[in-house]
């Protein structure tokens, strides 16, 4: 088995070679003294995450530390989207309660002061029962 | 006369029991969408106070009395929903606290019991601040 191990990981071809000779089946170590066994994770990196790089252009292996960045990263980027979104729509949303306050009296102003303040007492009401 | 949309968080909560409902049923995995409703209530009510507030400012009013009215009834408020979110959550503490040590209930009952008299307190403040905000109705009819 050609070992192309390089500084730009492992070479497909042996990659896929070695999971399939890891699938379940009985081995038998090498007696030859050869490169060693291929059907356990050389030691100490047992606990280390790694895929395969199918694309041999890249430079270095993706780690499945880098993957699930990346999926923390798109979701932090949704959350972050979204709430650009809302406060884009609060913003809106005042100018335009603030330009059909600034067309009301002072009663009237006054009035939705005391409408928004019915508004808050039924809102306690559900937040509590 | 301004009229508050409040359909999304009424139909939140026929969806979603107040706390009192979710306490009886013991199942208070729905609390954070309760709370996610009545934020997003008591956030339109906010907004439309405070701009209220600052349309008072405006030289063609000048009310600077109202103004302070409406910032007192404001603080109050506020006041009120801090303690009342703490005030949930020790009831839900109290409710989950599973018959244990009866001296952690003996605190937790008496905690609950001061947020409900600092609340009060609270809605007389509120109260207080509305009757003199009706007196400035009347005077402007």
């Amino acid at each position: 088995m050609s070992g192309t191990s390089s500084q730009q990981g492992i070479d497909i071809r042996d990659a896929l070679a070695i999971l399939s000779e890891r699938s379940g089946e009985e081995h038998s170590h090498s007696e030859n003294g050869g490169p060693g066994c291929h059907h356990h994770a050389p030691k100490g990196t047992e606990t280390m995450g790694q895929t395969i790089n199918m694309n041999e252009s890249e430079e270095k292996p993706a780690s499945q530390m880098e993957e699930s960045n990346d999926d923390n990263d798109n979701n932090d980027q949704d959350v972050q989207a979204q709430q650009e979104q809302l406060d884009k729509d609060r913003a809106k949303r005042r100018i335009e309660i603030e330009e059909q306050l600034q067309s009301m009296t002072l009663k009237e102003l006054l009035h939705a002061v005391m409408d928004a303040q019915q508004s808050r007492v039924a809102t306690y009401r559900d937040y509590e029962k | 006369m301004l009229t508050l949309s409040t359909s999304l968080p009424i139909i939140i909560y026929c969806f979603f029991r107040g706390l009192d409902t979710l306490l009886e049923t013991g199942n208070v995995t729905n609390y954070p969408y309760v709370c996610a409703a009545a934020t997003s209530s008591f956030s339109v009510c906010s907004d439309t106070i405070n701009i209220i507030k600052t349309v008072l400012t405006d030289s063609s009013r000048n009310r600077p009395d109202l103004q302070k009215l409406i910032g007192t009834l404001q603080t109050h408020e506020k006041e009120k929903l801090s303690l009342t979110a703490a005030l949930h959550l020790d009831r839900i503490r109290e409710s989950q606290h599973g018959g244990g040590d009866e001296r952690i209930l003996a605190l937790l009952q008496e905690a609950v019991a001061s947020l409900r008299a600092k609340i009060e307190a609270c809605v007389e403040q509120i109260n207080d601040a509305l009757e003199e905000i009706r007196y400035a109705m009347v005077e402007e009819e």
